[in-house]
């Protein structure tokens, strides 16, 4: 069974990580944009950031045998200091050619500000100008809710917009209706604690079915483990599904949306 | 008895804790659906579970005392 991770901060993790993906046979990961955990304090760190996961990373991937592709944008949490976050979307642009970037990502919201949503729809705006994917992040916890709503609402102003094209990451019980009715993809992140667990991801593709359904583990710098991917394909098996529609989920899924872009180079199944 | 007595205040411990309390619920909540929506069940266990939730969150101290001791044969 082949394996593509969606959404995984590889800059904040080891090469060995890279091993242990790969002896699980993850084929390709996608690296979104965030924040770094800490404010950067110019528009040249982001910059900079770009260009590695732009070039560093494909790099240190390919020694495992890992298709790196990566997702250029601004992120909420640093879009509240809206003169920098001003700069840095004005060179976005600039990294859409490159030969891994899928699109714009991971744009968002994180405490719904009006910063925020400012930026957001910028990003929004490049996107569809330059007619690319979209990873959205929507918020934590408590703000997850009201900040889906925004994020859509946002959207629907676009009425160009390709809704295959978007995928809004992070859904949880309380968010997927919103985000499936308006027929966007539905990202489900596993994470220790604040997100999804293995077993509750599992829970909502025997909800929802698997049409336009991705799953990842989203390892950062935090508490988080790229093998949680794993663990939830052995909770889908475990519980009794078999290995075909498994894979349409870890593998076909994410082929058919990051495939949208002909960069993407693995193909479906079916 | 002469306990361990920690230096940290009941606010410092909800901080450190809140989330994984928050995710342990939610994860009881999501297996009970879980289990219904199969059809559900009339096992027993689910009720005892379901009592066991209770002891869990009511406003009396010793909480895991009396969860393990409801559980004891
Ligand atoms: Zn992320």
């Amino acid at each position: 069974m082949r394996v593509i991770e969606p959404h995984i901060h590889m800059i904040a993790r080891t090469t060995q990580d890279y091993e242990r993906m790969a002896m699980r046979h993850t084929i390709a990961c996608c690296e979104p944009a965030f924040w770094a955990g800490y404010d950067r304090t110019s528009a040249a760190a982001f910059h900079d950031y770009f260009t590695h996961i732009t070039t560093f990373e494909p790099n240190r991937a390919a020694q495992y045998l890992i298709d790196h592709y990566a997702w250029i944008g601004m992120n909420p949490k640093e879009a509240e200091n809206i003169g920098l976050a001003r700069e840095v979307v004005s060179f976005v642009p600039d990294f859409l050619d490159e030969p891994n970037v899928l699109g714009i990502g991971e744009i968002g919201l994180n405490k719904n500000t009006s910063n925020e949503l400012e930026i957001f729809r910028k990003q929004v705006e490049i996107a569809i100008e330059h007619d690319k994917l979209m990873w959205l992040h929507t918020p934590h916890l408590d703000d997850k809710l009201k900040g889906t709503r925004l994020m859509l609402e946002v959207l629907a102003d676009f009425p160009k917009l390709d809704r295959e094209k978007v995928c809004f990451d992070h859904a949880e019980e309380h968010t997927l209706q919103m985000i499936r009715d308006a027929g966007y993809w539905a990202g489900m992140t596993i994470y220790p604690v604040t997100k999804n667990s293995p077993a509750r991801v599992v829970d909502t593709l025997e909800q929802w079915g698997t049409d336009k359904m991705l799953v990842d583990a989203s390892g950062d710098w935090g508490p988080s483990d790229p093998g949680t991917l794993h663990q939830a394909i052995f909770e889908m098996r475990r519980r009794g599904h078999d290995d075909d529609i498994v894979e349409s989920v870890f593998y076909d899924n994410p082929c058919h949306f990051l495939g949208q872009v002909p960069k993407f180079k693995h193909k479906p199944r079916r | 008895m002469s306990g361990l007595q920690s230096p940290k205040h009941p606010e410092e411990l909800l901080d450190m804790y809140y989330n994984e309390m928050r995710s342990h619920l939610l994860e009881v909540a999501s297996a009970f659906d879980r289990i219904e929506r199969q059809g559900g069940t009339d096992d027993a266990r689910l009720t005892k579970l379901r009592e066991l939730a209770r002891i869990a969150v009511d406003e009396s101290p010793e909480r895991a005392k009396r969860f393990q001791e409801y559980l004891s044969v």
